[in-house]
Formats: structure tokens, sequence, C-alpha cells
């Protein structure tokens, strides 16, 4: 059963200079209890596509889909008072840069227990204590004391953990994690990344996290998504995504990657850069960078199963399974 | 043969944190050292020392066998500029807002030459030359630096260094703040540099990954301290320090790994 369905999010800015398509074509699959990995490079749509999902799109934003389903809801026909009370109880954001997502003059469990008391209600005292109970469980040391800190007395790693306090604490569905611990050390990094995973499992939330470090891919997600230049480019559950990538650029991303496990193992460059998105694809985005590209990439492939969870929009793999079919024989 | 750089207990505090301390190494001529370690284990000091942005409170740096000065003001701190570059981890902020990069390039040729006047059709070649071996195109003349992308601006930032001819380049974090891919291209960049034009890299990151593929030696620093240098290969296969361990185990790998039961 999938919590989250996103089929063909478009998402529109007017700007100015004209209009801008930052997102074409993404599609978001979220199971229950599951954590699915957002990849790709900046702009390339994914916290965009994210901030679409929880209706907090800039003014001046359009979206169009074909599904946006969460729960059992279309949120595409949410008004914004049901949005609001959507998030919260229903979705939760972290978001990369901790320090700025903290008002820097209220302490640290008066913030926390205003979420818990706007969206679960209860009194000061209960919402307090809900404070210190959850700066207890992201492993913070002396939870009354510390709930009474600022947060500049706070350090990246502890402020991040109190971040995902602040998200928890409403009792989310789905937690969506814009770059959690690209701020951060290694070693925070490490016990951040872990702690999101035993909270994830715990409370059986889904969880979208937004990176673009394969490594954090490999620790955290059970499906991958990989996006490019606002478009999903392939999905697949995590052990395909290592060991089987289908579309050009995610063996690219793959293969440019440094992985010190691998042994000294030159890495090879994508050319090129991502398109500018103030237009609307007429074919392959990736095209212009692809050493395998066709004619035929003229047109827009669009994204084809090629196993279970596994879909790819790329016109090599069509042909490929074309051929397949006609060896042994079958219809597509 | 002497070293390029040797650096011999090189000491400074910060109020009563100890930011370098007692810290010494060699770095040989095209040679790759990689400085790693934690936010506040001290290798951006250490790499801003060398390039002389920090005064040093004791220890000693010798460039090609001549004692650095170390400190602004003194004699032949500029001569010393010129050979040791720096390359910063944002490059938004290393760039001058108001410069297109065509000004950026100027100035620093000008200053290449100790200010002497140089022809307008000199510099013009100039700039185009430093700006195609770092891979930009003459069309990105007259951008300014936001009118460029964060790798556009990273290989900028490394073509306005460059063009001093330097011995050295001190790069810190040149490429965490950028995309994987765009980060593959500038690190393809730098070591194509480093045997063109001969240069050494003292190059600090927190970013194992990278240092394994990247680097020729390493040099693990903590608090301030170094507490274990090798030959990549040997520092990763074999790490002799409990930090090292550490470090190599918390770092993530981008490879599939069973979940754990």
């Amino acid at each position: 059963m999938s919590l989250l369905s996103i089929r063909n999010l478009k998402v529109t800015l007017r700007t100015p200079q004209g209009p801008v398509y930052p997102v074409q074509g993404a599609d978001i699959e979220v199971a229950e209890g599951k954590t699915r990995c957002l990849v790709g490079e900046s702009g390339c749509g994914k916290s965009l596509s994210m901030l679409a999902v929880m209706g907090l799109l800039p003014a001046g934003a359009s979206i169009e889909a074909e599904q946006m389903h969460f729960a059992g809801q279309d949120l595409r026909t949410l008004t914004a008072k049901t949005y609001r009370r959507l998030r919260g109880p229903g979705m939760g954001l972290i978001f990369q840069d901790a320090m700025a997502a903290f008002n820097p003059v209220l302490r640290i469990g008066d913030q926390l227990a205003e979420a818990y008391r706007t969206h679960r209600g209860g009194s000061r005292r209960v919402a307090w204590q809900k404070a210190v109970h959850w700066l207890d469980r992201v492993g913070i040391l002396q939870p009354e004391d510390k709930a009474r800190y600022f947060p500049h007395e706070f350090s990246g790693g502890m402020l991040q953990r109190a971040m995902i306090a602040m998200t928890l604490i409403t009792q989310p569905r789905l937690v969506i994690a814009d770059e959690p611990t690209t701020a951060l050390d290694v070693s925070v990094q490490a016990q951040i990344l872990a702690l999101l995973r035993d909270l994830q499992r715990s409370e059986g939330v889904g969880l979208i996290l937004i990176t673009h470090d394969l490594g954090v891919v490999a620790e955290m997600a059970d499906d991958v998504s990989v996006l490019y230049a606002g478009k999903t480019i392939e999905e697949a559950p995590a052990k395909v995504f290592f060991d089987r990538l289908s579309h050009p650029y995610s063996q690219g991303l793959k293969a440019c990657t440094p992985n010190w496990r691998a042994g000294p193992r030159p890495v090879e460059p994508i050319p090129g850069l991502p398109p500018p998105l103030n237009q609307r694809h007429q074919g392959c985005a990736f095209r212009y960078r692809c050493a395998k590209a066709m004619q035929i990439c003229d047109q827009l492939p669009q994204m084809q199963p090629v196993g279970e969870r596994h879909r790819v929009a790329c016109w090599l793999t069509q042909r490929d399974q074309e051929i397949t079919n006609a060896q042994t024989g079958e219809q597509p | 043969m002497t070293a390029l750089l040797s650096v011999d207990s090189l000491c400074k505090r910060f109020g009563d944190v100890d930011a370098a301390k007692d810290v010494s190494f060699v770095l040989d001529s095209e040679e790759i050292l990689a400085l790693v370690g934690e936010s506040g284990s001290g290798k951006t000091t250490v790499g801003r020392l060398i390039a002389g942005l920090e005064n040093k409170d004791s220890g000693e740096v010798r460039f090609q066998g001549h004692l650095l000065p170390m400190t602004y003001g003194q004699k032949d701190f500029l001569r010393w500029g010129r050979e040791i570059q720096m390359i910063f981890q944002n490059p938004l902020g290393a760039l001058n807002p108001f410069f297109s990069a065509a000004d950026v390039l100027a100035e620093a040729l000008r200053f290449a030459r100790s200010g002497k006047a140089m022809k307008r059709s000199e510099l013009s070649s100039g700039t185009d030359f430093w700006l195609d071996a770092v891979g930009l195109q003459s069309s990105h003349r007259n951008r300014l630096p936001h009118q460029l992308s964060g790798g556009q601006r990273q290989r900028l930032v490394i073509a306005r260094a460059l063009c001093m001819e330097p011995r050295l380049i001190v790069c810190d974090e040149p490429v965490s703040a950028l995309d994987v891919s765009i980060q593959a291209q500038i690190l393809d960049l730098l070591r194509r540099l480093r045997k063109e034009r001969g240069v050494s890299l003292l190059f600090i990151t927190h970013d194992l990954n990278v240092v394994r593929q990247f680097a020729d030696r390493v040099l693990v620093m903590y608090r301030g301290a170094c507490v274990e240098e090798g030959a990549t290969g040997d520092l990763f296969s074999n790490p002799q320090h409990d930090y090292t361990r550490h470090l190599l185990e918390t770092c993530p790998v981008p490879a599939y790994q069973e979940p754990p039961a």
C-alpha cells in the first residue's frame, strides 16, 4: 500500500524573465514505513517537488499532475486550510539548515512544545513534557536542561537532532528530509542517519530522503528515484540501483562518485551541464550529455517498467527490451 | 633533492584551543597531499598558515629550501604569495561580485607582473588562455560571478590561482559544495593541471571517498595534531590510528549494503 503516490508532477514558476519549468514529470512513490531516496544534482527539482507535495510552493507557482495521492487523499483538491491540518500529523519536513529553521530568540523546548500544541492540542505542561520526551528520544543528554537552551547554545548535530524531534513530535505518517546531514561532519552524519533510521523503523513512518550523496543512499534507502532536469528518469529498489542501473545518467552518476572501498578508481566525469529549465523538454533532457544518444532521443521517453519496482525512462532500455521480446517471441 | 614544502613543528592557538599543535610534514613537487579531519581538527588553519593568511605562533615553514616570512608586510611576503596560491570552498565568497570573469583574471595577471603595465591585447590573450586552460569558454569572459554556475565559478577561481604560475596550491575543500558530476569534472581538471603545469596540491577535505581516488599521500589531523600519515593505499588498507579507523567506519560508502536485520 503506498502512502504517497505522485505521477507526472509538473511545477511552473512565473518569473519576470518568463516561465520556468523546474519540475517536468516527477514520479514519486513511497510505501508505508519505507524509505525512498531522491537523488539528483542541484536544480533537478528534488526540493521543489517536495515543497509541492507539502503544499508550500511560493506564490505564483502552479502545479499539474496526473496523480497526487497521500494516504487516500487527493492532494490537488486540498484548500490552504485543509492542507494546514494535514501538515504536522500527516507529513513533516526536516530541513538541511537547522540553524535557520529554529527561531533564534525562543528556547528549543518552547519551539517543540508549540509544534505539539498547534497540531495535537493539550496543555502547555503536557506539551513541554512531550518536548522533553522527544529530545530524549533523539539522543540529547539531560533533556530537561537542554530544553531550556537557545538554538545558538546547541551544536550543529544537536540542532539537527532537535529538528528531527520537532518533526516527529506531531507523529506524522510521512517525513520528508531535505539533505538533513549535508552540513554535518561525517561522524555526526553517521549518528544522525542511524537515528533517523531507528526512529523511522520504530515509528513506522514513510521517509523521503533528498540527497545528492550516494553514500547516504546506500545507508538508508529501500527504494531510489533519480531525477534529472526536473524529471524522474529511473526508480529502483536500492539493491537494483547499485547493482544494475539502466539509465545512462544514473550510470554516469555512479561512475563519477568516488568510493574509497573500491580502491583507486579513476572518476569518469559526465561532460557538460544540465539543460536550462526555461523551456519544456522536447526530448530526453540528458541527450546532450549522453554518449549513447540516438536519433529517437529527440522524442520524450516515458517511464517503462523493466523489473519489480524498477522503471526507466530511456529509449535505450526500451530498444533492448523490444529486442529481447522479439527473441523470446513475447508480445510487449 | 629538497622537498618543495617542509613544515616543522607548526603551532597556532586560538584562545585556549590548539588549532595546530606541532604539525610537521613535507610535500614534494607535483605531489597531492590530502589533509583530512573533521571540522575543528585544524586542517584549514594549517592550510591558511602555509598560505600566509594567519600568523603562526611558532614553527617553521620552508618552501624550496627558503624559510617563509609568514607575516604580511614582511620582506618577500608577496613574492611567496605568488608561488603559493589558495582555492577556497565557496567560490562565490572568493570572487568580487562586480568583477567579470575577465576582470578577475586581468587583475591577477597584472599582479603576477608586479603591477607592470600590460597591453590590452596582452591582457586579453592572457585571460583567454587561462579561461581555456580550465575549460571555460570565451562566452564566459564577461559574465559576473552570479551568472556562472557553481562549477564554472570554481573553474574561474582555479584559473585565477594558476595564472600566477604557482608551485603550490592550497585547496580548502574545493569540491565540497559541488554536485558529484561537477565535482568529478573539477577533480579531473586539478589532476590534469598538476601533470601539465607541475604544481603540488595541499588538498584539505573531510571526504575520504575523494581522498582515496585523488591524493598520493594522506595526513590525518585530530584536534590540531597529526595522528597519522601515509601513502594513500597503505592508509586506507591498513589504518594504524584509532581515529583514522573511526573516520573510515563513519564514511558512507556508495555501494549496496544488506540492511541490518
